[in-house]
């Protein structure tokens, strides 16, 4: 046993010697990693410490699970996980299949400069900032905004979008799509172009029109790169964009847009909680894994693509 | 472009386009109207804009609130944050590269070879490993004849590529494969006094070796071969004769010796992989066809021939598509076809991967050595 050990320490001892250089190269991102990604975890401990700032992370008493009971006995805990969830199944729900369709169909165009066209202005806004988004949206959706004034050529309105809560998630999903489609089709036409060509030639020779070709072809040609995506996305389900989410609240319609990363700025940040806000936050990266983990085996199972 | 044309402009595909564009017209007009709302917001007079006067044209032209910007000192502060950050960051970067270039060429000549950097006008990275590769040619040329250190090796071009024929190697096979290790290492000795001049790049001379002994022993044992691939980055020349003489011999011990049960099995997958590879082989599919479960097969292939047999196989074909290349006319597409790899991109990729450029310049360097035989 002893023997074995000294040998593979040797060699071990010897294949780091060969690669020092390869070692010295991997130990810049094994400190990034370690710094900025693993260091910080540490801070989760918070969760089950009496936080005072007088005795620093280390110091703070041991709890055990305070934090965790109370917020798991709060109703306005439920009440915010709920809208987080609901949020962020209505966007991907909406938002999640738009780029492949926008994708399918700029896919289709045969004049050259219109797609280019078409595809530099549904890039531009992905280049706007947050700030300047929920700018436009005020402006837009004021009683007197530009989308009041087209409702009411029909008769219809002035709706009150950004006060009413029952508006909310329509607001946010819908401007979310009209910033990030253009710039979420980029991949799917990248996958699109690997499409072989071949495949739709034997398909015009079956006799497939250009719907069927969509459908038969390239939607199946695109399939693992969805399947992918769909994975990215669902380990999401849990963030949401919380600058958006922060501009848009108001008092009026928190109980709609109140979501768990603005609870926790609130409560962690505004009024220094920071063991409660550090337990949810905690939750929320659980909830988060068992959902991308979830995802991931079911696509494994079903269909062949994994993220691992 | 091509597929597009060669759709025929049936009246059912007019009206598809038709469609298509109309919605991705209303999908444009529908991203870029609040663009254009807002640069015309911020010409007109803001008044007009709060009563919801501005609508498709600006009204009452004024550049107020540019001039309000521009008066305000923290646009410029925050404008030369965001260039500090991100020139910082480049340069970080830039550095981390060109860092990490320069230990990929030192990797694995730092015991014995000092480089002076800078000695000459070096401009590039692959400049400097050109003229590293000159330097170490050179150097081994100069070891092989007399005591001499210094090197000098302007002027002459490198050839990077040598060229070996198939003769040569039916040639080495056949002499081993009857035993005759002397008439070997005579063969060797004669590739190596064609090569061995400072025009010769000595990286390509080793790598010319190394896929010496890889097709000789896969042909040798069919791939009883147990050992790791022949690695001689650190040999000189002459080492380079002795090390594939050693391994010669204990190839030819464990080919001519006793074949094991394992052995015996792999070597029938072996052959099935070298008549079937223009099927869609898999890993399940010859397991199937042999009879064997697909994890044992897998683990078997892996432990004896330090191999993955979809590495195999990919190996099997691509050497059937170099042979190709270079005998016949056949297209890229054709010649991918018949040894079985279904998509073109893949193709291209494990060519690359296994002969460190695409198929189409394979093709055009083979023949530029058959017109003109050194």
């Amino acid at each position: 046993m002893a023997k074995t050990k000294t040998r593979t320490w040797r060699a071990f001892r010897k294949a780091f010697a060969r690669d020092k250089y390869l070692y010295l190269m991997f130990l810049l991102p094994f400190l990034f990693y370690l710094i900025f990604h693993y260091m910080p975890m540490y801070g989760i401990t918070l969760a089950f410490k009496d936080y005072s700032i007088k005795q620093g992370i280390w110091g703070s008493d041991w709890v055990g699970l305070k934090y965790i009971e109370r917020f798991i006995g709060d109703p306005y805990f439920w009440q915010v996980f709920k809208n987080t969830i609901v949020l962020n199944v209505y966007n991907l729900l909406w938002s999640f299949p738009v780029p492949i369709i926008l994708a399918l169909m700029l896919n289709e165009v045969t004049h050259t400069k219109f797609k280019k066209m078409v595809q530099t202005i549904s890039y531009l806004p992905h280049f706007l900032s947050v700030v300047v988004v929920v700018g436009m949206l005020n402006t837009f959706l004021s009683s007197n905004g530009v989308i009041n004034e087209f409702l009411g050529i029909f008769g219809l309105g002035p709706y009150r979008f950004l006060a009413e809560p029952k508006y909310f998630r329509t607001v946010y999903i819908a401007s979310g799509i009209w910033q990030s489609a253009g710039w979420g089709s980029i991949i799917y036409l990248s996958a699109l172009s690997a499409v072989e060509q071949e495949l739709y030639e034997a398909a015009q020779i079956d006799g497939a029109n250009r719907w069927q070709q969509m459908l038969h072809v390239t939607l199946p040609g695109i399939a693992p790169t969805i399947t992918i995506m769909f994975i990215l996305e669902t380990g999401n389900i849990m963030n949401v964009s919380f600058q958006k989410i922060l501009l848009l609240m108001t008092s009026s319609n928190q109980v709609i847009s109140d979501v768990i990363s603005t609870y926790v700025y609130r409560i962690g940040i505004q009024d220094a909680n920071f063991s409660y806000a550090t337990g949810i936050g905690l939750f929320q990266s659980l909830v988060a894994l068992i959902f991308v983990t979830t995802a991931n085996f079911i696509s494994r199972r079903v269909g062949e693509t994994s993220l691992w | 472009m091509a597929k597009k044309k060669m759709i025929g402009r049936s009246w059912g595909s007019r009206v598809f386009s038709g469609i298509n564009a109309f919605f991705l017209i209303l999908i444009m007009l529908i991203t870029f109207y609040p663009l254009y709302y807002v640069a015309i917001t911020s010409i007109s007079n803001g008044m007009l804009v709060m009563q919801g006067k501005v609508n498709l044209y600006p009204i009452g032209l004024t550049l107020d609130s540019y001039r309000s910007i521009m008066s305000d000192p923290q646009l410029f502060q925050s404008l030369w944050n965001s260039v500090v950050y991100t020139v910082v960051g480049t340069i970080i970067n830039l550095v981390m590269s060109c860092l990490r270039s320069f230990l990929r060429i030192l990797q694995n000549d730092d015991r014995w070879f000092i480089p002076y950097i800078g000695a000459s006008s070096v401009l590039t990275i692959s400049q400097m490993v050109l003229a590293y590769d000159e330097a170490r040619s050179g150097l081994e040329y100069s070891i092989f004849h007399q005591n001499v250190y210094h090197v000098q090796q302007g002027g002459h071009p490198l050839i990077t590529r040598i060229s070996y024929h198939a003769a040569e190697e039916t040639e080495l096979l056949l002499n081993l494969q009857k035993g005759d290790l002397n008439r070997v290492k005579t063969s060797l000795e004669d590739l190596l006094k064609v090569y061995l001049s400072p025009e010769h790049s000595w990286r390509s001379l080793r790598q010319l070796f190394e896929r010496i002994y890889r097709t000789v022993s896969l042909h040798m044992s069919s791939c009883v071969e147990t050992e790791i691939p022949l690695d001689l980055q650190n040999c000189n020349i002459q080492q380079m004769v002795e090390v594939l003489m050693e391994r010669f011999r204990r190839l030819l011990v464990t080919a001519g010796g006793p074949q094991s049960a394992d052995s015996q099995q792999i070597s029938s997958v072996c052959e099935y992989v070298k008549q079937h590879y223009r099927e869609n082989l898999s890993l399940t599919s010859l397991s199937e066809a042999m009879g064997y479960s697909a994890k044992y097969l897998s683990r078997l292939f892996k432990e004896n021939m330090s191999w993955n047999l979809s590495d195999y196989i990919q190996y099997v074909r691509i050497e059937k598509a170099k042979e190709l290349l270079v005998q016949t006319r056949l297209s890229v597409e054709e010649i991918q076809e018949q040894v079985g790899i279904p998509s073109r991109t893949t193709f291209i990729r494990v060519f690359k991967k296994f002969e460190g450029l695409p198929p189409g310049q394979y093709r055009k360097l083979g023949a530029m050595s058959h017109r003109s035989p050194s």
